[in-house]
């Protein structure tokens, strides 16, 4: 029964993750990637986008220190920190990316310097969500879903 | 959270591939985000297809050098040493007759032009889905 109950949990708290536009479409295909042979590929991607993003964003925020803004460059990097987020269904996170590269487009410094703030701070919220939801999910234990045939 | 073996790799016969083949599909990805690498192999593994993932256009070289061939090489439009239609020149100018596809989460035409220039053949839209590279992959096994 407390099983049942974590598991529910864990279905509240992962639906709570789309409804309030955290992720899309893309975290479902990840989820169908995951199983038996990867029993923990989602979380392993999650791991290894935050390893990857961390530094991404510590070297968009060191161009971001220079003067004048390099916003060729500023708006490479945001292109591939983008990709990586848009792979793993980040969306709120996809969303400010795009918001600073129209900035970079239209060389608007002060709109960049804001939308990174706002960036950082859907990345850090995403990181808490998700690491939260990985855990009570490993607590809930494996669900009985419809695997592919082995 | 805990760090684990995601490569993207699977085990031989562990599971099922979702799509079965007349040919031997092999696909290279060429992207500099480690995360899209492991996601874009493990999609297209998982539909049957071998592949390898690298992260930038020098290791792909390298590759075909020793003598590794593809049915598709997916490039990031966008990578720090050299965007897609560099790549793409170089791959050509190797002697590489593989279908070259520009990945990207958004394109600009004048990129799209300089990647078909440089002989690529055509684009598809990152994040990778299913959607979108099979039935790509259903021309290649037709041809």
């Amino acid at each position: 029964m407390e099983r049942t109950h974590m598991r529910r949990q864990v279905g509240l708290m992962r639906q709570s993750l789309f409804t309030q536009g955290f992720l899309d479409e893309q975290f479902i295909q990840l989820e169908e990637l995951q199983d038996d042979a990867n029993p923990n590929f989602v979380e392993e991607i999650a791991t290894l986008y935050y390893c990857d993003s961390s530094k991404s964003l510590q070297t968009i925020e060191q161009a971001l220190e220079k003067t004048p803004h390099d916003f060729n460059k500023l708006d490479n990097h945001m292109h591939q920190f983008k990709g990586s987020s848009s792979s793993i269904g980040a969306k709120k996170v996809k969303d400010e990316c795009q918001q600073f590269r129209e900035y970079c487009k239209a060389g608007n410094r002060e709109g960049c310097m804001r939308t990174f703030q706002l960036l950082k701070k859907e990345h850090a919220t995403l990181k808490k969500k998700l690491e939260a939801y990985f855990q009570m999910a490993r607590q809930a234990g494996p669900l009985e879903t419809a695997s592919r045939p082995k | 959270m805990a760090l684990g073996s995601a490569n993207g790799n699977r085990a031989e016969g562990a599971t099922t591939p979702l799509m079965s083949w007349k040919n031997n599909l092999r696909a290279l990805l060429v992207d500099a985000s480690s995360t899209c690498r492991i996601i874009g192999k493990a999609y297209l593994t998982s539909y049957g297809v071998e592949t390898e993932a690298v992260e930038n256009g020098e290791a792909a070289f390298d590759l075909i050098y020793m003598g590794a061939s593809f049915n598709v090489i997916i490039i990031d439009m966008h990578m720090r040493e050299m965007n897609g239609a560099q790549c793409a020149r170089r791959l050509r100018t190797m002697g590489v007759q593989s279908r070259l596809l520009g990945m990207s989460t958004s394109y600009r035409e004048h990129e799209q032009h300089e990647f078909l220039a440089a002989g690529g053949n055509g684009f598809i839209q990152k994040p990778l889905h299913p959607s979108k590279f099979v039935p790509i992959l259903q021309e290649l096994d037709n041809n």
